[in-house]
């Protein structure tokens, strides 16, 4: 259907309002956190141009470079895990079960709540000793205690498990949603070649699903390394700085010591660093896809 | 045709990103603000709006603070300066303490639309102080009416910004009922003593000794070790730090192997321990499960809640030869300090000037037991059992430490290693030398 010129900008100007609060909210604040970013901007002192110096000093600084490190691992482990996980939990409730409509809202349920709150429900849960519920669990089948607070390396596996247990559901629900509109003759044909339960899904649910799985996919790259509330809530950053993010090291420079400059330098990175990984998947997605 | 498309979205651009340019113009000062939250006394002359009176009696205007402080606290400060100035209208912004209210503070700021009073704290007190923003109130009225331990704890490279009646007093919360199991007499007078007494609270069944809580660099009992050894005779350590005499670590460096030796190396504070939420040690203090813990007055409310009955005091931490003892906390209450741009000086001065009154420092007490430290003023504090002579001993001897407030420079950078370095001695058994030696590093990068 062709659309006539005024009809053009009727469409345009409907597209106003959008426009100019996407501007105003995302685009003026991106080029302000640049220009920034190139400066020594902070409270009560004037602007002065200092070229890569923000830049190079946040390299170098160690939160920063932790924090990054920190970041990228989190947003591929719970990127991978979760949509691998829920893959597995869509096709599960596929299968027909009396108790599949509660199954799949107990497990939605967790994406209902607020991250911050989830943090600080599971940090109680993920206490040392026998104070925690789960520590308290695995002394029950004989294990030992974990320090999931206290431990560099236990504590970053609990703030993925945490993420998991949020996002899985609602990842599920989606990738079942999809699996639904797939036509039941496929699998039928696939039947009778003889495929099994794992090559029916390899072959039929997962190419025809595939659009779906590149959007969570995506979402779920970028919801990480923006992640904030859950390593907050559960170990504030700790232990010993290991769960810091890049989103709680520019909070960090930014709003609590004020080093603007900094802060928006590393704010620059990170959309660097989302942007090229977003590309990267978006491309290798496009080469599964041909 | 693209063109007017061009020019119509230009000019909306345009249009909405001088619209939020212009509200700040067109409304007083903290009126955009008012609508988010706001303790505005509206018995005061609404239309009043004008600078403030010559007189101090006749003082009219609108006065606005940013605090953290709840509305119930503020009401009852405004209450008191409307008592006394019933033509001063107050409007009273809240924003929660640290982080979401250096963020409101700094927007306000750099839109100048900063309120008359604002919070001066360790967090932002540096860059207040170096960006000129706040009024010296040195030679003000209002800071003869200060305490010494106040003066003490506010005292900037000399100056006076901020004004404090009062604050907190904190140290190691004693279950007493436990001391005297353990066959535990006096308070102890040398750290020595102490550590003594954490062992034989080991040895009660059942009973965790200590709980040192490494999250937080305010709470933990390294610094009233710092203050009883080195301000009690060397108080001047900051300043020799600055002409290059001295170095963080010649201080610190003796306090981190006391602590790592007695305290983590000897297994009395664990890698278990460090790993629950503080509010669980808090509740199993409460419950009479922890020998002692560090905590502070702001602690009693929750504590009470719990068991009322618990039989605890605060005690103070004595260095190794017991020639000094010191206590945790700060006179640091609540800090207000004026904006160098704010009209209203007159009028601000008046109202810190009414934060000294006995109806305010009451006020302050019941509703959230900020304890006045104030000459001439009897606090209902020093009838509590659980913190009277800590009080006497601490508060108002001024032997109370917080390490924030001493650092000159990089302070949000200082506290963070702190709590990194007292974790990672107990974690990973960083060396004391190591530890002490980061905060000379980040007190002397640019």
């Amino acid at each position: 259907m062709k659309i006539k010129g005024r009809d053009k900008i009727q469409y345009q100007l409907f597209l106003l309002p959008a426009v100019v609060l996407f501007t105003v909210f995302v685009m003026v604040p991106l080029v302000m956190c640049f220009v920034y970013s190139f400066t020594n901007y902070t409270v009560g002192k004037p602007l002065e141009f200092v070229g890569l110096k923000n830049y190079i000093a946040a390299l170098k600084d160690d939160l920063v470079v932790d924090s990054i490190g920190f970041t990228l691992l989190f947003a591929v482990v719970t990127t991978v895990g979760i949509t691998v996980l829920a893959l597995i939990l869509a096709i599960a409730f596929t299968k027909n079960c009396y108790t599949g409509k509660l199954q799949r809202a107990v497990l939605y349920f967790p994406s209902c709540i607020s991250l911050m709150v989830a943090g600080y429900a599971w940090r109680n849960l993920m206490a040392s000793g026998g104070e925690g519920l789960i520590n308290r669990i695995i002394m029950l089948f004989g294990g030992e205690a974990v320090g999931w607070l206290s431990s560099p390396f236990w504590a970053k596996m609990g703030i993925f498990i945490v993420a998991l247990w949020i996002d899985l559901g609602w990842c599920a629900t989606l990738f079942y949603a999809y699996i639904q509109s797939i036509d039941e003759s496929l699998y039928e044909v696939a039947l009778m070649e003889g495929a099994n339960a794992f090559q029916k899904a390899w072959y039929v649910t997962i190419p025809l699903i595939w659009p779906s799985v590149m959007i969570n996919l995506t979402l779920l790259l970028s919801q990480g390394l923006k992640v904030y509330e859950i390593p907050q809530a559960l170990t504030n950053g700790g232990p010993m700085r290991t769960t810091y993010t890049m989103t709680h090291a520019i909070l960090v420079r930014g709003i609590t010591e004020w080093e603007f400059g900094i802060a928006s330098a590393t704010g620059v990175i990170i959309f660097l660093m989302t942007a090229v990984l977003c590309a990267i998947q978006l491309k290798l997605g496009e080469k599964k896809e041909g | 045709m693209r063109k007017c498309i061009a020019l119509i979205l230009c000019l909306a651009l345009m249009t909405g990103i001088a619209a939020c340019g212009q509200s700040k113009q067109d409304a007083p000062a903290g009126d955009g603000a008012k609508q988010e939250s706001s303790t505005g006394n509206e018995s005061a002359d609404a239309g009043a709006d004008t600078d403030a009176g010559a007189d101090s009696g006749e003082l009219s205007g609108t006065l606005s603070i940013l605090g953290w402080y709840s509305d119930e606290v503020a009401q009852g400060w405004i209450d008191h300066f409307n008592s006394l100035y019933p033509d001063v209208k107050v409007e009273y912004q809240y924003a929660q303490a640290v982080q979401p209210y250096m963020e409101k503070l700094q927007g306000l700021i750099m839109s100048d639309s900063a309120p008359d009073l604002i919070l001066c704290v360790a967090e932002n007190r540096v860059e207040l102080v170096d960006g000129n923003m706040l009024m010296d109130l040195t030679d003000e009225h209002v800071a003869e009416l200060m305490s010494e331990s106040c003066k003490q704890q506010v005292l900037f490279r000399d100056r006076i910004y901020a004004v404090t009646v009062g604050g907190s007093i904190g140290g190691l919360l004693v279950n007493m009922d436990l001391w005297e199991q353990a066959g535990l007499g006096e308070d102890p007078k040398t750290w020595g003593e102490l550590v003594d007494a954490m062992h034989a609270l080991e040895k009660l069944d059942g009973v965790t000794p200590f709980i040192n809580n490494v999250t937080d660099a305010t709470i933990t009992i390294e610094t009233p070790l710092y203050g009883a050894t080195w301000l009690g005779t060397d108080s001047d350590y900051e300043k020799k730090i600055e002409n290059g005499e001295k170095t963080y670590a010649d201080y610190w460096e003796p306090i981190f192997e006391i602590t790592k030796r007695d305290i983590y190396d000897s297994g009395l504070m664990t890698e278990e321990l460090a790993g629950l939420p503080w509010d669980t040690a808090l509740n199993n203090f409460a419950l009479g499960q922890v020998g002692m813990i560090v905590g502070a007055s702001w602690n009693f409310a929750d504590i009470e809640a719990i068991n009322p009955d618990l039989n605890y005091k605060i005690m103070g931490v004595p260095n190794v030869d017991g020639t000094s003892k010191y206590y945790l906390g700060d006179c640091l209450e609540p800090s207000l300090a004026i904006m160098e741009s704010s009209e209203n000086k007159e009028i601000a001065l008046a109202f810190l000037e009414s934060l000294f009154d006995e109806e305010s420092l009451l006020s302050n007490e019941e509703q959230v037991g900020l304890i006045g430290c104030v000459d001439g003023y009897n606090s209902i504090f020093s009838e509590n059992p659980v913190c009277a002579d800590a009080l006497v001993e601490g508060m108002q001897a001024g032997h109370q430490f917080m390490p924030q407030t001493y650092w000159r420079k990089n302070v949000e950078r200082m506290r963070a290693k702190y709590v990194e370095n007292v974790q990672a001695m107990l974690l990973t058994g960083r060396s004391p030398a190591e530890c002490a030696a980061d905060f000379d590093d980040i007190y002397n990068a640019e």
